[in-house]
């Protein structure tokens, strides 16, 4: 069943157009990155799929409300890990407190982030923060999840920890993942399906059928990497 | 296990500076100086001083001049909010606004005060000349401060608003008013500087009224300063400094800078 699809979309800010006609869909329960160069207009993609833009011309439909991860976290610096994760459900009025406290409180056991309950951001490393923005994500339970660059600013270790644990949630929460990489690396190590966007359209596909955990240094991964680099 | 980063969230700077210390710094030192020039201009110090100056009587004057001010920053603040927000309505507004609020700006208020007071003379409500004048000077600092508050805060921050559904009363106070902080407060200290600066103005309205209107001055520790200089009165000049000295860096101790020590908590990376 695909959660899903763009028809024809278009995106324009004045006279510059960043989205240039694209069709794509998404299937329940899987990972897809989207890759591509800076400017080639991924992120704008993951924000029509999120809401936060409309398209200007095209069909977009999204069986659900997706939640978000942002690059920087932005995380409310006024507000400690519980506030921060308790913004992700307190809008719900078909939940009740102590069923947003309890929602809570699972996600921050579920991100390990039981100790720094009452930390404010600037408290925290970047690898925490980054936790904080994932549990105020799936705190509300959505069943699609989008991920702008989360890793960028991280340090490797951190990355593939979270990595670890975002596939780990992927696959107990059996959500849908749209995840936006500048890194190929990443991409092959987490996606279902790998999008290649450049200049605001799709130039290519690649389904990823290698069963996980993936190891980045494999002949066949070196071969896929090789081949999403041609169309850079 | 991994260092966790320990910073204070009471703030960057944490000052280590003792309160005592701190207090002789900002209230003890400005009036201790003011009574030193006071000896360099002539004021022979003798008893007399501590017992003709009426020190209830400015102290009141003080409350007056006081209120003038916080009735004009309540105003100001009012209707500051409001034209910032206004400003990051789109693009178009902000295009309009900003350089329409830079020549409002950049009017010389002093210029136009008699026009304010003779109004304010025929409608026969004189303390609201000297509150409109303080309104201006400090709307336009909250103004402008705002404004650059909002184009400081990340982009993402409305997005993850837009995305968990926190609209209307709540944006405002959970999100949009929490994150001005910061540039409010900056804004406030800003805005009151400029209210005690133009209040001696403020305060003595017969300077700006043609020959043969009689108006009298305003009750407050500006008209107060005015008058013991003009009547040669040293001593009652010094103590009405002295007061409005320490009135400011007891304001700046005990309100701006616990404010702005407040609003580092409110500051985005």
């Amino acid at each position: 069943m695909n959660v899903i699809s763009f028809a024809a979309v278009t995106k324009s800010y004045g006279k510059i157009e960043v989205l240039k006609g694209i069709d794509f869909t998404v299937r329940q329960g899987f990972f897809v990155v989207i890759v591509g160069p800076s400017g080639c207009g991924k992120s704008t993609l993951l924000r029509i799929i999120a809401g936060l833009e409309k398209e200007t011309t095209g069909m977009v439909s999204v069986s659900d409300n997706p939640s978000m991860v942002f690059q920087n976290s932005t995380l409310l610096p006024w507000r400690d890990v519980s506030g921060n994760i308790m913004l992700g459900v307190e809008s719900k009025r078909d939940v009740s407190d102590s069923n947003k406290n309890l929602l809570v409180e699972q996600s921050i056991e579920l991100m390990g982030l039981t100790q720094y309950t009452s930390h404010f951001p600037r408290e925290l490393s970047g690898g925490q923060r980054q936790r904080v923005g994932i549990a105020r994500a799936i705190v509300g339970d959505p069943s699609i999840i989008l991920f702008d660059e989360p890793f960028s600013a991280l340090d490797a270790e951190t990355t593939e920890n979270l990595h670890r644990e975002i596939l780990d949630i992927w696959s107990k929460k059996q959500l849908t993942i749209i995840m936006v990489s500048h890194s190929l690396d990443e991409a092959i190590e987490l996606a279902d399906i790998i999008y290649v966007m450049k200049d605001g359209v799709i130039v290519h596909k690649e389904c990823i059928g290698m069963d996980r955990p993936r190891n980045n240094k494999d002949v066949h991964t070196e071969s896929i990497k090789a081949k999403l680099k041609s169309f850079f | 296990m991994k260092q966790v980063h320990h910073y204070s969230h009471h703030g960057r700077h944490r000052n280590k500076i003792s309160f005592v210390r701190r207090l002789h710094l900002l209230v003890v030192l400005p009036v201790a100086l003011v009574l030193c020039a006071s000896v360099v201009f002539g004021l022979e110090f003798d008893q007399r001083i501590f017992t003709h100056i009426p020190w209830g009587l400015l102290l009141l004057q003080l409350t007056a001049t006081f209120l003038r001010l916080f009735i004009a920053y309540a105003l100001s603040v009012v209707c500051a909010i409001p034209l910032a927000l206004w400003t990051q309505k789109s693009r178009r507004a902000e295009e309009f606004l900003l350089p329409v609020f830079d020549v409002l700006e950049s009017f010389p208020m002093l210029a136009f005060f008699p026009v304010i007071v003779i109004f304010f003379i025929d409608i026969g409500y004189l303390n609201l000349a000297a509150v409109v004048m303080l309104f201006i000077t400090m709307l336009w600092s909250i103004v402008f401060n705002l404004v650059s508050g909002l184009k400081a805060i990340p982009r993402d921050v409305f997005s993850v608003a837009k995305m968990f559904h926190i609209g209307g009363l709540r944006y405002l106070l959970d999100i949009l008013f929490p994150a001005l902080f910061p540039s409010f407060v900056t804004g406030s200290i800003l805005a009151w500087a400029g209210g005690w600066n133009i209040i001696i103005v403020a305060e003595v309205l017969h300077a700006y009224v043609p020959s043969g209107v009689e108006v009298a001055d305003l009750f407050g520790i500006g008209s107060a300063l005015v008058s013991a200089s003009t009547s040669g009165d040293k001593a009652l000049f010094i103590a009405a400094i002295s007061i409005i000295v320490t009135a400011i860096m007891l304001l700046n101790f005990f309100v701006w800078q616990k404010l702005l020590h407040f609003a580092e908590r409110f500051k985005f990376e």
